[in-house]
This record gives C-alpha cells, structure tokens and sequence, in this order.
C-alpha cells in the first residue's frame, strides 16, 4: 500500500553535488523541502574515517561508495552498429550514489570554463566568421556568459572548495601568467601545494622553455579551513588514495 | 575465437536455462558436469587441507578437490621465487574462497539480469554468473578439459611445467571449456589472485603484509603531511601497516 506523506513545497530529487546545493540555497526561503536519495546516508565520520577509508579491495576494486549496479544500471555500446547491454559491474567510469554523490569521490579538482565555453558560437563567429561553421554543426551558446557566471563560481569554489591553493586562467591569453579571474582572493588563499616532485619538475622544464607554469587548482587543503557555512575542513596528509589506489 | 566463445556462451545460457529470461540458478537442466560440480556440499563446510607439509587453512566454499586446484592454479599465476613470496604462501587461496563465499560470491554489486548477449570486448563481462557460479563451473570444465587433453590429469595433478602450459592455453582461450568461457573464466581468476595478494591482510591474503614489504609500499598509513618534507626525493623505508595494525 502506498503511503500518502504530508506534501512539501519543493522535492529534490538527489543528494549530491546540484541537489545539496540547491537544498543549501533553498534552505534559507522558509519553504519546506524534501530530499529524495536513493543510496546510504553518509557523513565525515565514520563513514570516510581513517585507516579503515584506505581499503582498496573495498573502494578501489569493489566500489563501495559508487552505485550498486546490481539495483540500477545501464547499457551501452561503442557505436551504432553493436547491441547495447547492460554493465554488469562498474569499470571505466564510476557514477557516485549515496548522500554526497560524485562528491565523495571527487578527487578536489573541478576546472571552471572558460568565457569561450561558454559561448562558443558567438566567441567563434567574433574570431573566425561563420565559413569556419560546418553546416551540420549545432553550434550553440548555452545562454550564460563567464562574466554573469564568475560570481557564482566563485561562491561555489569558496563555499565547497574553498581554497584553491593553485589559480586557473579565466582568459585564454591569461593562461600561465597568473594574472587570472578568479584567483582566490589573498585572505583565502593557502600556499601552493607543492608536494608532487613531478610538478615540480615539470615547472623547472617548462620555465626553461619560456612558458608560465602554475599549479592547478585543487581543494586538497595545505593548511585547516572553515568555509562561510562553518564546514571544517582538515589538511590533506598526502595519503595517495585519491584515485582508489595507492600502489596504481 | 570471439564466436566460438559466442556460441558457448549461450550454451551455458541454455543449460542454465536463462536464455532471453531471468538468470535463474544453476538447476535441473544443467549440463553433466555442473550437475557433478553441485552434487558437492557447497557451503559451509569445514576441510583442514595441507600444503607445504603445513597444517593449512579452512575452506568455507570450496570443496577439498576444488581448494586443490584453486591452490595449484595460483601457485601457478604467482609462484615463490627471488623477488617475493608466491600466493600461496600469503593466502591468496583463502582469500578467494573468503570472496566468493561472501557477498562477492553472490555478486551482490553485479547486474545479472537480462537482456543477454554475446558482448564485445569492451562491454565486459557478460555472462549471467555470479562469481561464485563461474568459479565452480569453471573448475569443473577446466579439470575436464585437462583430464581429456592432458593424459586424464585433473589440473592440480599436472607438473609444475604442465600447469603452466595448460594456463597459458585457458589465457589465450585455446582451451575447449565446455560450458563456460576459459578467458572469462581466467580473467576472474588472475584479477581475483592479484587481489588477495595486495589486498589489506584482513581479507585473508598478503599475510603479515608480506607482499607490501616486497614492493617497499607502507600500506593503509597513507598520513605523510609531517615526513613528505624531509623524505623529498628519498625512500620512505618503514615498516608497513595494515588497518588492523592502526586500529
């Protein structure tokens, strides 16, 4: 028998990234919210705890915090010759479930687009003309801009990321010379990380080269932060098991 | 040898009875040697089993012949030698019946419904069996491959030379499995060997973290934020910790 509950303003369906953000935002309206999640309630402690969160049978070659297949899959085929079939166990790429989603199994690294992703078409038509546009392709703009956008951007990096300890280019011609939108703002900013000695390498390298490298943005902590919302964040201790795997 | 595989493959489909249908359990339409396969207690049951001249480990999912050539077959994949321990010694046995008798087994994260087909390479597994199924059918067609190509030798029987040979053959899917796929058969078998081997010792392989030791890995640490300064460049060399160890 199906239970009729009370009903409620808005239903989200999804706690991950977009739902959890939107739940956040629209907390603050007095409207009463409803979240939907079809995977585990999961939270910092215990269920991300050390050592136990270092067990790669468990996360890296059986997924525990990615979707079960065995409830919800999909199939898929390479081209449109083949017969799609179902996954029958996860491989090549990991949908997250569960409260958090791809979030608890984002590896810190989200790059913002650039204002030519945005508007691709308009940016193409500016630079190149419209001969360059074969007639079969759906150029399109997707209706925002980067600089309608940056605020946003920036709150969401602050906010979830907080601290982006490297800088991304917003501008194309800015890319490598750190003169950047969206650099974090000097009272947030942490030090670089600059634990990688293959980062380091490759920054002596390109130097010598005559190009402008810069670290990546990354919100593995390099010192404690607390966002605006009062979430705490720990430093990254370099564990290596970012990608599941620390012997990968 | 991918349609030869096709075929096969949806011969077990038939035997199993799950052609175009629901996988059902391995049943009463099964082929003679999955018969002979299930006519064994499945589980649990309790063998002491010897090997080395050691008392040995218990197996809850394997049968005794089967714990025989599970034992054979990984000593074959990764044997002792001047590099390391060989996976026998560390468990890896016992840590492959332990999956496959728990929720692995049952391929408890695994879609096993239909529709089913032959597949491509790049769709992946593709057959209705759980891990626990394969592993049972699939010694069965490997001890009965080996008993009519190898002079009515079941694998764990055959020289160490000889289980190389036949395993380089189910690798390269030249051996004639009669129900299921020898490569599939053999690619869950070398991932599930890998495993158990450098897996953390609570799942029953790398015993006193052994294999760690031999690839210099300091296992379930992982908090380098106070040493990554002063080991820059240099070998981190400390002895290696399991979870259980740090809990």
């Amino acid at each position: 028998m199906a239970t009729k509950l009370k009903s409620a303003d808005i239903v989200i369906v999804g706690l991950g990234w977009t739902g959890g953000i939107l739940a956040k935002e629209l907390a603050d309206t007095g409207l009463s919210i409803v979240v939907l999640e079809r995977g585990a309630p999961r939270d910092t402690n215990p269920d991300f705890m050390y050592p136990i969160i270092h067990d790669e049978l468990r996360y890296a070659q059986r997924h525990q915090l990615m979707q079960d297949v065995s409830r919800e899959t999909l199939t898929f085929r390479n081209n449109a010759n083949e017969t799609a079939l179902p996954m029958r166990q996860l491989g090549s790429f990991l949908p997250g479930e569960g409260v958090g989603g791809a979030g608890v199994h984002w590896n810190g690294v989200t790059w913002r687009w650039l204002p030519w992703d945005h508007e691709p078409l308009k940016l193409t038509l500016a630079s190149y003309g419209r001969s360059v546009i074969p007639p079969d392709m759906q150029l399109q703009d997707w209706g925002v801009s980067y600089d309608e956008l940056e605020h946003y951007y920036e709150q969401v990096r602050i906010s979830l990321w907080g601290l982006g300890q490297g800088r991304q280019s917003a501008r194309a011609e800015d890319r490598g010379r750190q003169r950047v939108r969206g650099t974090a703002p000097a009272r947030i900013s942490q030090p670089a990380d600059d634990s990688d000695p293959r980062g380091a390498l490759f920054e002596k390298a390109a130097k010598s080269l005559g190009y402008h490298p810069f670290p990546g943005p990354s919100a593995n902590m390099s010192q404690p932060y607390v966002n605006p919302d009062g979430v705490a964040f720990g430093t990254c201790h370099y564990c290596g098991y970012c990608e599941g795997s620390a012997v990968r | 040898m991918a349609d030869d595989e096709g075929v096969r493959r949806r011969d077990v489909l038939k035997g199993l009875g799950v052609t175009g249908a629901v996988a059902g359990l391995v049943a009463t339409t099964a082929p003679p040697a999955v018969q002979e396969a299930k006519a064994q207690p499945a589980a649990p049951h309790v063998h002491a089993v010897t090997r080395d001249g050691q008392a040995a480990d218990t197996f809850r999912f394997f049968t005794p012949l089967e714990a025989a050539v599970v034992v054979a077959l990984v000593d074959t994949l990764i044997p002792k030698d001047d590099v390391g321990p060989g996976g026998v010694e560390v468990g890896v046995p016992i840590f492959i019946d332990r999956e496959l008798a728990g929720a692995y087994g049952r391929g408890a994260r695994m879609y096993l419904d239909g529709p089913f087909g032959q597949g491509t390479p790049q769709q992946g597994y593709q057959l209705p069996l759980p891990p626990a199924d394969l592993y049972r059918i699939g010694i069965a067609d490997l001890n009965a491959w080996c008993v009519k190509t190898r002079g009515g030798k079941a694998f764990d029987q055959l020289s160490p030379a000889d289980r190389t040979a036949a395993l380089k053959a189910v690798e390269a899917g030249q051996a004639e499995f009669a129900q299921v796929p020898a490569r599939s058969f053999f690619s869950v078998l070398l991932q599930n060997t890998m495993e158990g081997y450098f897996a953390d010792p609570m799942y029953g392989g790398n015993r006193n973290n052994a294999v760690w030791k031999m690839i210099g890995f300091p296992g379930a640490i992982g908090m380098y934020g106070d040493v990554i300064e002063k080991y820059r460049n240099k070998r981190y060399d400390v002895e290696p910790k399991s979870i259980q160890d740090l809990s």
